[in-house]
């Protein structure tokens, strides 16, 4: 299934990108990005929910506001985050739940059932700020998104799912 | 009490995600309205109308006690502006421990559609 969703002006890394393919490093998931003009449109071989639910977060929360409560908007650079938090995530790790915050961050959501959840955060610098749940346990902490997801969060998703 | 939603992405089908307790990042306070003595039909009226005030529309509510917000180390502090009015007060500065305070919120919340 093809599935292509269109965002004026974003790309991946704060760089314009011509054309990239992300090998099956990924599992049978695979990504062509192209830009055209101003659009940035992104192809799916496979449907993918956490990427479709990014496009969708991205732009009900584009405007300021867009809570009720006077949420600022999601920036250009905090989707390029988020997108590129999502790329480094390995094909064996579970989609997470796409959302906003209220001060334009990006969150990604694991949850396992009352109690259980891991959330991650990301602004526009790359900061991601996380929180976790296992049972009356918790963790927190701020990390931030280089070439890889940093090994804490690893380390609360195996925790997360690690029993059942 | 009881906290409006207006965005989609801030509940499912069967629970309140921690999203929609957190402040905004100028004010650190979570509006939030007491509905103690309010049956579901007057609440979704004041949500309602909540929503159009700032050009939204409810799409559910989530009922939290003041307890839980007590016991997540966090305050309410009602000032009746508009009537029946309050705020969540307290947050830290940090977002990671903002994200940790709201887990515990959304975790006890009951979740109205």
């Amino acid at each position: 299934m093809n599935v292509s969703t269109s965002m004026a002006g974003w790309s991946a890394g704060g760089q314009t990108v011509s054309d990239r393919s992300i090998s099956e490093t990924k599992g049978v998931r695979r990504q062509r990005w192209l830009m055209r003009g101003d659009t940035l449109s992104i192809w799916v071989d496979q449907a993918d929910q956490a990427y479709i639910a990014l496009c969708d977060t991205a732009e009900e929360a584009s405007r300021s506001n867009w809570d009720g409560y006077g949420a600022s908007p999601v920036s250009d650079a905090t989707v390029a985050q988020g997108l590129a938090f999502l790329d480094l995530l390995p094909s064996t790790v579970p989609p997470p739940e796409v959302s906003a915050h209220p001060d334009g961050e990006l969150a990604f959501e694991w949850w396992r059932g009352p109690g259980r959840v891991l959330t991650v955060s990301v602004n526009e610098t790359g900061r991601l700020s996380y929180a976790a749940m296992f049972g009356e346990a918790r963790q927190h902490g701020t990390e931030y998104l280089f070439d890889a997801v940093p090994d804490s969060l690893f380390q609360a998703l195996r925790r997360l799912y690690a029993h059942g | 009490m009881t906290r409006f939603i207006f965005s989609s992405k801030h509940f499912s089908s069967v629970r309140v995600k921690p999203d929609a307790f957190l402040p905004p990042s100028d004010m650190l306070e979570t509006s939030v309205f007491r509905t103690v003595d309010m049956d579901a039909p007057g609440i979704r009226e004041r949500g309602t109308l909540v929503g159009e005030a700032g050009g939204r529309s409810l799409k559910a509510w989530a009922d939290v006690l003041a307890e839980v917000v007590f016991d997540a180390g966090l305050d309410v502090r009602p000032d009746n502006v508009p009537e029946r009015h309050a705020a969540i007060i307290g947050w830290p500065r940090e977002k990671d421990h903002q994200i940790s305070l709201a887990q515990q919120l959304a975790a006890r919340a009951t979740l109205s559609l």
